[in-house]
C-alpha cells in the first residue's frame, strides 16, 4: 500500500463514509468516467455546502470543478478497498451531510445535474460572476455547451443562492 | 519628500543584473522585517551540501525578479505596448513580494506544513465523529480568531501565506500598512496578492509573474546556475527578452504576454534548461535525501507541537519582530536542540528524530541502494480524469505493438514493492525499517494541456506570435517540446543507513539478477525497446561536494 499517513487514511475513511450516506459507492470507479465525475462533485458539495474541511482545492477543468489530489485519493480508495465501517458520524457530521444533500436538491447521482450545479457554484463563488446572472449563464454556456438546459440552470441557481443566504 | 513611485538615488547592486533601481515604496518594503527575513532563507535548501556556492537567498532572488520584470516591461514599452503607469508599479511590487511568504529552507519546510494539514484538519473536525467534540475547534478559534478559517481552507502553500501577509498586516511595520502609506489602495493591494498566486483578473499580469515563462523562472534559472557554477540553467536571456511582446486579442481586447516566433528555439531551450536543471540539480541524489530528512524531521516537530502549526505561523505574521525570526536559523535552532533536548517520550520515533538531526548537522547522507531499475522516461498517461484523450492514446499506442508502450510496469509500484521487501529483510534482522526510505522524483518539460485547469490554460501556456496570430508553443508542428512533453523522467531511489547495506546485499543482488534475466528474456522475444534504460544505478558512491 502506498504510504499514507494515519491521519490521511482516517480522512479517507470519513470521506468514504460520507459518500456512502449520499448513495455513492466505488464499484465502477476505475472503469467509469461518469462515476469519477460524480465522485468529484459530491466531495465538492460536502466541502462547499456541508462545511467539511477535507483539504481538497478545486479548479475548473473540462468536466467542472476538479481536484487532482482527490482523483489520486479516489484511485487509492478503490485499489486499497478503504471501507467506511470504522467511521461513525456524530449528529453534527450527519447534519453536514444533510446540508450537502439539500444543496444538491437530494439528487446525488445524476452526473449532468452535479456538473451543472457545481460548475455554476464555482463560477458564482470563485470566479466573480455573482453579480450578473446573464454573464454567469453566458460563461457557463461557453464552458458547458452540452449542459445548457435553462430549467436546470435556473434550478441550480436557486440552490446556490439559498446556500449563500444561509 | 520623494513620491512613493519616484526612483531612489541609490540603487541596489545585484550580482546578476547589476544596478537595480528601486522606488521609495519598494525601498520601504525592502526595509521591512517581512522582506529582511528573506536574507536568511536559502533559495535552494540543502543544495549547498553538494554545491557549496548555492547559498544565495530568497532576498537576492526577489530583487532579481524585480530587476527582470523591469527589463521585460521596458522591452514591452519600447516595442509599442501601452501599459498604464499604475500597472507598472503594481507588477513591480508583485515581483518584489512574490516570495514574501516563503518558509525556512524554502519548499522543504513548506512540504512539512502541507503534510501536517491532514492532522490539523482532523483535530479541528473531531466533532464530525461520534464521541468527538468541538473543543479543539473552539480552543483554536479563541487563540487564533483571525487565522483559523484561512488555515482550514488552505494547504499552507507559500503563495497563500504571501497573499495573507500582503493583505493582513495593516499595522506599523506591516506590509499592508507600508503599501497603504505609499499610496497603494486596498483594491490594488488585493490585486498584488492575487497576482503572486496567479489569480489576477488581468490575464497578462498572471502570465508575466506566474506562468511557464515568467520573470520568476527567468531569474532563478540564471541565478541558481550562477551560484552553483553548473551550466544547465543557462539560456539566451537577452534574445528572449528582445522578443517579448504584448499581443492584443482583437476580439476581447485582452493583452496577452507572448513571444515572437523568431525566438521559438530560445523558448524551447529555456524549457529544456529548466527540465535539465530539475533533473540534474534539484533532484540530485544527495540533495534529495537531505531535503527529505529536513522535511520529515521538521514535520516530526510540528506533529508534537514543538514547532508552530500553520495557524500559528499565520498568527506570527501579526508581529514583525516574531515573524522575522521564522527563517533558516529558526529551523537550525530546532535541529541543534533536537540532538540534546529531553522530549516527553523517548520512543523509537524520538530516537530516529535525534538521529536525523545528527545526519543533517554533520552532513551524513544515507546511502543509495542499487536497484533492479533505474531512472527512465515514462509516457505521461497516468489516469488524468479530465479527458478521455489519454485513454484513447494509450489504446492506440498499445495496438501498434511497440514494447515501450505495452510495458505495464508502474515504476512507483515497483519502487514500493522493492522497498517493502527490503524493509522485511531489515525487520527480520532486528533493525528499524524506517531507515529504508524510497524516494520517487519526476520531472518533465511542462504540463500536458489536458492536465491544466481552465485557469491554468488561460495563464500558463507559452504563446508564440506567428503571422500576426497567436499559437500555443505546444501546438506548433515544428515544436520539439511538443514531442518531448509526452514523457516525464522518473528517478526512483531507495536510501538506507550505511550499516544496512551489508544486510541487504544478498536480497539486492538477487533482485538485480532476476531483473537482468527478465530483461534478457524480453529482449530476445520482442523488438528492441525504444529508449529503455538498461543501466543500473552505481550503488553507494556519494557525490563529491
Amino acid at each position: 500500500m502506498e504510504n499514507k499517513s494515519a491521519e490521511h487514511l482516517k480522512s479517507l475513511e470519513k470521506l468514504v463514509a460520507a459518500l456512502k450516506i449520499l448513495g455513492y459507492n466505488f464499484t465502477n470507479f476505475e472503469c467509469s468516467k461518469i462515476q469519477r465525475i460524480v465522485f468529484q462533485k459530491l466531495v465538492y458539495a460536502l466541502q462547499r455546502a456541508g462545511g467539511f474541511s477535507l483539504g481538497y482545492n478545486y479548479n475548473l477543468y473540462i468536466n467542472g470543478p476538479y481536484c487532482p489530489s482527490l482523483a489520486d485519493d479516489g484511485y487509492f480508495i478503490t485499489r486499497n478497498q478503504i471501507d467506511s465501517d470504522s467511521f461513525k458520524f456524530s449528529q453534527t457530521g450527519l447534519v453536514k451531510i444533510a446540508n450537502a444533500k439539500a444543496f444538491l436538491a437530494e439528487n446525488t447521482l445524476d452526473s449532468d445535474w452535479l456538473e451543472t450545479i457545481c460548475t455554476l457554484d464555482y463560477l458564482y463563488t470563485f470566479a466573480s460572476y455573482r453579480d450578473d446572472k446573464e454573464k454567469l449563464y453566458d460563461k457557463f454556456r461557453e464552458l458547458k455547451p452540452h449542459l445548457c438546459s435553462q430549467e436546470r440552470l435556473d434550478r441550480a441557481l436557486i440552490q446556490i443562492q439559498s446556500l449563500h443566504l444561509a | 519628500m520623494p513620491a512613493p513611485n519616484q526612483f531612489q538615488e541609490v540603487p541596489i547592486f545585484d550580482s546578476l543584473h547589476g544596478f537595480v533601481r528601486i522606488t521609495l515604496a519598494e525601498q520601504n518594503i525592502i526595509n521591512s522585517a517581512y522582506f529582511q527575513r528573506l536574507r536568511d532563507i536559502k533559495q535552494l535548501s540543502f543544495a549547498y551540501y553538494v554545491f557549496p556556492g548555492a547559498v544565495h537567498t530568497r532576498f537576492s532572488h526577489s530583487i532579481g525578479v524585480l530587476a527582470t520584470l523591469a527589463k521585460v516591461l521596458e522591452r514591452l514599452l519600447n516595442s509599442g505596448a501601452v501599459i498604464p503607469t499604475e500597472d507598472v508599479y503594481i507588477l513591480r511590487m508583485a515581483a518584489l513580494l512574490h516570495d514574501i511568504g516563503h518558509y525556512p529552507l524554502s519548499h522543504l519546510i513548506e512540504s512539512s506544513y502541507q503534510n501536517h494539514q491532514d492532522k490539523f484538519r482532523l483535530k479541528l473536525s473531531a466533532e464530525d465523529e461520534e464521541g468527538g467534540t468541538d473543543d479543539a475547534l473552539r480552543e483554536y478559534q479563541e487563540r487564533f480568531p483571525d487565522a483559523v478559517t484561512h488555515a482550514l481552507q488552505h494547504d499552507g502553500h507559500h503563495e497563500r501565506l504571501g497573499g495573507y501577509i500582503i493583505q493582513n498586516t495593516d499595522f506599523p511595520g506591516g506590509v499592508t500598512y507600508i503599501l497603504k502609506k505609499n499610496g497603494f489602495s486596498c483594491e490594488v493591494i488585493e490585486s498584488i496578492a492575487l497576482i503572486i498566486q496567479g489569480k489576477s483578473s488581468t490575464g497578462w499580469h498572471n502570465q508575466i509573474i506566474h506562468s511557464e515563462l515568467d520573470v520568476d523562472r527567468l531569474d532563478y534559472l540564471c541565478r541558481d546556475s550562477h551560484a552553483t557554477g553548473v551550466q544547465y540553467g543557462n539560456f539566451d536571456f537577452e534574445y528572449l527578452l528582445n522578443n517579448f511582446r504584448l499581443f492584443k486579442d482583437e476580439e476581447t481586447n485582452a493583452l496577452i504576454f507572448s513571444v515572437k516566433s523568431s525566438a521559438v528555439f530560445t523558448v524551447e531551450h529555456f524549457l529544456l534548461a529548466r527540465y535539465f536543471w530539475y533533473a540534474q540539480i534539484i533532484h540530485e541524489r544527495t540533495i534529495s535525501i537531505f531535503d527529505h530528512l529536513g522535511t520529515t524531521t521538521y514535520q516530526w516537530l510540528i506533529d508534537r507541537n514543538l514547532a508552530p502549526e500553520y495557524v500559528e505561523v499565520l498568527q506570527m505574521t501579526q508581529s514583525p519582530s516574531d515573524f522575522i525570526k521564522f527563517n533558516d536559523i529558526f529551523f537550525w535552532e530546532k535541529i541543534y536542540q533536537g540532538t540534546g533536548a529531553k522530549y516527553p517520550t523517548e520512543d523509537q520515533e524520538t530516537k530516529n528524530f535525534r538521529e536525523s538531526c545528527h545526519y543533517l548537522i554533520n552532513r551524513i547522507p544515507l546511502k543509495r541502494v542499487r536497484l533492479p531499475f533505474s531512472k527512465t522516461l515514462k509516457y505521461k498517461n497516468y489516469g488524468c480524469d479530465h479527458t478521455e484523450t489519454c485513454a484513447q492514446l494509450d489504446k492506440c499506442h498499445k495496438s501498434t505493438g511497440c514494447p515501450k508502450f505495452t510495458d505495464d510496469r508502474n515504476v512507483r509500484d515497483e519502487l514500493s514493492e522493492v522497498s517493502e521487501r527490503l524493509k522485511q529483510v531489515i525487520i527480520r534482522s532486528g533493525h528499524d525499517p524506517s531507515w529504508v526510505i524510497p524516494l520517487y522524483k519526476h520531472s518533465s518539460i511542462s504540463k500536458l494541456s489536458t492536465q491544466r485547469s481552465a485557469e491554468e490554460k488561460e495563464r500558463d501556456p507559452i504563446r508564440i506570435i506567428e503571422d500576426k496570430k497567436l499559437a500555443f508553443l505546444e501546438d506548433l508542428e515544428h515544436s520539439m517540446v511538443k514531442m518531448l512533453n509526452d514523457y516525464e523522467l522518473v528517478q526512483p531511489r531507495i536510501y538506507v543507513k550505511q550499516e544496512y547495506l551489508e544486510i541487504l546485499e544478498p536480497t539486492i543482488s538477487e533482485l538485480c539478477e532476476s531483473s537482468k534475466q527478465e530483461k534478457y528474456l524480453d529482449n530476445i522475444s520482442t523488438p528492441a525497446v525504444i529508449g529503455a534504460s538498461t543501466e543500473y544505478s552505481d550503488g553507494v558512491a556519494d557525490v563529491a561536494g
